[in-house]
């Protein structure tokens, strides 16, 4: 029987899994190519940067809006004077206490967003019950609600965290839900199927599987914190902040100044949302994924 | 030996199928009783029935194959049986052998392989010892065994993403394998293969499991459970129901070339075709 068998499959069988091993060793090959290009377009962004401030640079031989528009030359020697000067600690301190606000409101976002999103994710009921609201608040603008939170929380860093947690943890929220009911349709019942307990189930499914899903809202949830952040310290004096700093700046009509702070505000954002991809890219390495799509 | 069961009409519309084999049942392994299931389907909340009273007696060794149109509820029976969907009314008894070396009684192969791309082939083959709460170096050593047995136990440290669809489905069967189950239940495990490889796999599910081990096959294919079957039970839809059983007394072991030139291969295929094409003229949209 086995030799009909032979006659009637092996040898495709055997073309089938060469061809396996073939793709696996491109897919190998692919992902190790894909890795080293990532820094390749790293240096057209760098030559397209330098660019656009030389021509900003040589703009001012042709029509100089000084003041009303800072130069390149200008801004980076009010930085040099910022970071090295007499008033640093002021600098330092705006960085720090902006920094702070963000992480802290951060994670109060991620806290609330992936219990909220786990519930509404996992239970279909809780959905039923709850998305609507969820994305109702999703799609309120929430700086409208800043009067009130101001009222509701006074004039603080509570203030500025409550505006933070407002404005990211709907998207960890609405992340973590999509992920789990991803996870829910595929995955759960081969669990359940094999006889996974509930926290089984939790962790040995759903959890893994609603990793990037997880990762890109913390991504997204990242980058509205840091705008969450410095509206509530453009709005709301919270003593020390680069917000504060950016508003004093502008009402002194030190524009340079001002740069500099918005330039130290969009590296902390690319900072911050860079964590991300750095967290994604290792985390899929780490569940073999490589760079492949999914 | 003529071998559409002799089910009245009025028996068959009321789902009733005789129990004619009296001699094997003793050796019943799942018995499937009154089973019914129905769910609010779409957005105007209609009530879908998708199984009517459905009785189903399957013996232990067997290879069962269950066939019918879209909506004849072939995956939900299979899923019922498994115990991953639930059911209003009816029972599903599956009797384990006293003697049995099972981890589970149970098992399923899914449509669409359900692997956790996260996981190594190896982890994923495991990952029932696992649940079970076998400790890590017998559990990989058991999966290696099963993985030996689909001969892919050189893609152990790949990832599912790495390997072709039947490679997949293979290992989805050494998952399965891998508890030693009473009854395996595979739901349209080749469902998703082209052609040429579906046919290999054919003849990979009777090595591997057509000797001694009772299935469960759900198929869309009439070809394909005539070839790997010792029995085809033929479901209608609205609702789901059971509506023949045929026989397929083609001696085992079989080829895919002797099997589909025996005579008694295209009679099957011909009486099992009159059953669903019935259906498909009642129902065109089905």
């Amino acid at each position: 029987m086995r030799a009909m068998t032979t006659s009637d499959g092996v040898q495709t069988e055997q073309d089938l899994q060469q061809s396996g091993v073939a793709m696996s060793a491109a897919e190998t090959s692919r992902r190790n190519r894909r890795f080293n290009l990532h820094e390749s377009p790293t240096w057209r962004q760098v030559i397209i940067l330098i660019v656009l401030i030389v021509i900003w640079q040589l703009s001012r031989y042709v029509y100089d809006l000084q003041p009303l528009l800072p130069y390149p030359s200008g801004i980076a020697d009010q930085a040099w004077l910022m970071i090295t000067g007499p008033g640093r600690e002021d600098f330092f301190a705006a960085v720090s206490a902006t920094s702070t606000t963000i992480l802290l409101g951060f994670l109060i976002s991620v806290l609330i967003g992936t219990v909220l999103g786990f519930i509404v994710g996992y239970y279909r009921l809780s959905r039923m019950a709850l998305y609507p609201y969820i994305n109702a608040l999703y799609a309120t603008p929430r700086i409208a609600l800043l009067p009130l939170v101001v009222v509701w929380f006074g004039i603080g860093q509570e203030t500025a965290l409550a505006i933070i947690v407002l404005a990211s943890a709907f998207h960890v929220a609405i992340g973590t839900a999509e992920g789990v009911r991803n996870s829910k349709g595929a995955l759960v019942p081969v669990g359940k199927s094999f006889g996974a307990n509930w926290w089984q189930l939790i962790t040995k499914i759903v959890v893994p599987a609603s990793i990037p899903y997880l990762l890109s809202s913390w991504k997204l949830a990242a980058g509205r914190a840091v705008v969450a952040a410095i509206t509530a310290e453009l709005f709301v004096d919270l003593g020390a902040g680069l917000g504060r700093l950016l508003s004093t700046y502008s009402a002194e009509l030190e524009l340079d100044k001002s740069f500099v702070v918005v330039i130290v505000i969009a590296i902390l954002g690319f900072a911050f949302m860079g964590v991300f991809d750095l967290i994604t890219l290792l985390v899929r390495r780490a569940q073999g994924l490589g760079s492949a799509q999914r | 030996m003529d071998r559409r069961d002799g089910i009245s009409a009025q028996a068959r519309a009321q789902g009733i199928i005789p129990d004619l084999s009296g001699k094997r049942s003793s050796n019943v392994k799942v018995s499937v009783a009154g089973l019914s299931k129905s769910y609010m389907k779409g957005s105007r909340g209609e009530r879908f029935e998708a199984l009517r009273n459905v009785n189903l007696d399957v013996y232990s060794g067997e290879f069962l194959s269950i066939i019918g149109p879209s909506g004849s509820g072939k995956t939900t029976l299979l899923k019922c049986i498994d115990g991953i969907a639930n059911y209003q009314a009816g029972t599903v008894t599956v009797t384990r052998d006293p003697s049995a070396t099972s981890l589970r009684d149970r098992a399923f192969v899914f449509q669409d392989f359900g692997l956790l791309p996260w996981r190594t082939i190896l982890a994923n083959v495991a990952l029932p010892l696992e649940l079970l709460g076998m400790h890590r170096k017998e559990r990989e050593e058991r999966a290696m065994s099963y993985l030996r047995l689909v001969g892919l136990e050189k893609t152990a440290k790949d990832h599912p993403h790495e390997l072709s669809g039947g490679m997949r489905q293979r290992v989805g069967l050494a998952r399965a394998l891998a508890v030693d189950p009473d009854v395996l239940l595979m739901d349209e495990p080749l469902g998703a293969l082209d052609e040429q490889t579906r046919e290999v796999m054919q003849a990979e599910i009777l090595r591997i499991c057509g000797t001694g081990r009772t299935v469960i096959f759900v198929t869309h294919s009439v070809d394909e459970a005539i070839f790997v079957s010792d029995r085809v039970v033929v479901m209608s839809n609205s609702p789901g129901h059971i509506k023949a059983i045929f026989t397929v007394d083609i001696p085992k072991p079989r080829t895919q070339l002797a099997t589909r030139a025996h005579p008694r291969f295209s009679e099957l295929r011909e009486a099992i075709w009159a059953e669903l094409g019935v259906t498909t003229t009642l129902n065109p949209h089905a």
